[in-house]
């Protein structure tokens, strides 16, 4: 036998990991080794840009694309039942249009046993119909890693993400209710990317377990004001806008802060109040007419265009 | 020889004996990087002669070339080093033919060397990557072993990913 098909079923899993789940099917015609290796690949990737490129000649791409990973999903979700160990653990999904092809998607017994989450919805229109994210999904007890990116989800509905360490969302479309219930439903929460979300006003990022925070503002839709509830926090980055008002009062944990585009009258004396502080970086921070900077275990200070003057300590 | 060190974190040396004899004299650090003797050393303490039964000579010289790069750029880590380290698993994996990728990789596996493990099969993988199946084959040499029409059956049952 030649030496890619000699390789254990394990190792040949971690290399199709790299490949579109599209060629991952396609390669069942190999030979009769690779003709079952797709039904328990753990890592699937579907997006439509592959299927664009692999049906050129295709004359509705975007249908073929659908249609393919509903037939590979509900594959994969009745060999599961006859093949040990064949669930899929993560899953990526990037598509371009505004298509909620996802529902079809929602009712399948995969989300059960996933692990890492993707999904990547970019609109083409500029009037955005959000992709609103089913309930399945944010009922996935296994789920540990979940990214998000141009979704929207019903503030009123049940979460219950009691795996999930990592979320991500960008470009996502929420308000303050919804965040604070989202982050209500993940008790095991310690990293959180917020980037560029829409329909915040005043956003409270409430968690005891979080660590790693790091939220991105978008220029055009600033938040009023912004709060935390983070006792545990270590990490925070954030790029606010020059008009909002923080307030960090609560976070004395924190170890490592990098601040940027934000006015600092708000912070003068906050950082005195941090007494693990390691690191802390100001850049392009307004208004600052006088600010302290003290801290024991203090090792580095990154001061990048920062207006008015600075006092050390 | 090395009595002159004046660090406080003497550098301990491991013997490794691969399945043909030949054996290896490397610092715990560097064998370390590998999970399963991080284990065995962990578990045993004070062996310092560890047989590796599954690896022969040539590819535990590969893994431990490996690892004892990446054991070196560890103490000091900065994105300078980070990049440097990345051309040198570029250059690691550029011309290595199938029958040498292929033990490599079982031996990484078998070490629990997760890191090269993950650098292996990426490369296999873009061997692969935006390859029709006809040149997949050819690439790595599998000869089809279906019954005649036993293909185009499999083409047809699943024609959502074929069409």
């Amino acid at each position: 036998m030649d030496r890619i098909s000699e390789l254990p079923d394990h190792l040949i899993h971690h290399i199709l990991s790299f490949i579109p789940t599209i060629d991952v099917v396609r390669m069942s015609i190999l030979s009769r080794r690779w003709r079952q290796v797709w039904y328990s690949v753990p890592d699937l990737h579907f997006c439509d840009y592959d299927h664009i490129d692999r049906f050129h000649f295709h004359s509705q791409p975007k249908k073929a694309f659908y249609k393919f990973v509903d037939n590979c999903l509900k594959y994969r979700e009745r060999s599961a039942r006859y093949i040990a160990d064949s669930f899929i653990t993560k899953l990526r999904i990037e598509y371009y249009g505004d298509k909620p092809a996802l529902d079809n998607w929602s009712t399948l017994t995969i989300w059960r046993n996933i692990k890492e989450l993707d999904i990547f919805t970019e609109p083409q229109d500029f009037f955005v119909v959000y992709y609103c994210l089913p309930e399945a999904v944010l009922n996935a007890r296994s789920l540990t890693v979940l990214k998000l990116d141009y979704l929207t989800f019903d503030g009123s509905c049940s979460i219950s993400l009691p795996s999930l360490i990592s979320l991500s969302l960008m470009y996502v479309k929420l308000n303050d209710e919804a965040l604070q219930n989202l982050l209500l439903g993940c008790p095991a929460l310690e990293k959180f990317v917020l980037t560029k979300g829409y329909g915040l006003l005043d956003p409270k990022i409430s968690s005891l377990t979080l660590k790693f925070l790091e939220i991105i503002e978008d220029d055009h839709k600033p938040f009023k004001t912004l709060e935390f509830e983070t006792i545990n926090l270590q990490s925070l980055i954030y790029n606010g806008d020059r008009e909002n008002i923080i307030n960090l009062s609560a976070c004395k944990a924190i170890r490592s802060l990098s601040l940027s585009d934000i006015m600092l009258r708000e912070l003068e004396n906050l950082i005195c109040g941090f007494s693990l502080l390691e690191s802390l970086t100001l850049y392009h921070c307004f208004d600052v007419k006088h600010i302290r900077i003290c801290g024991q275990d203090l090792k580095t200070i990154r001061l990048l265009t920062v207006i008015s003057s600075v006092v050390y300590q | 020889m090395s009595s002159s060190s004046t660090t406080t974190t003497t550098t301990r040396l491991l013997m490794l004996k691969a399945s043909d004899g030949v054996t290896f004299e490397v610092e715990e650090a560097v064998a370390t990087k590998l999970g399963a003797i991080n284990n065995m050393v962990e578990e045993e303490g004070s062996e310092d002669l560890i047989c590796l039964p599954n690896v022969n000579g040539k590819f535990l010289g590969m893994v431990l070339e490996w690892c004892k790069k990446h054991a070196n750029n560890n103490t000091n880590s900065d994105k300078g080093n980070d990049e440097v380290n990345k051309w040198w698993d570029k250059e690691f994996v550029m011309d290595l033919d199938q029958n040498t990728l292929y033990h490599l990789l079982m031996a990484a596996d078998y070490l629990s060397g997760t890191e090269l493990v993950d650098l292996l099969t990426e490369k296999v993988a873009s061997m692969i990557r935006g390859k029709k199946v006809e040149e997949i084959r050819e690439t790595f040499k599998i000869k089809s072993d279906f019954l005649p029409g036993q293909e185009e059956e499999i083409r047809k049952k699943n024609s959502w990913a074929f069409e």
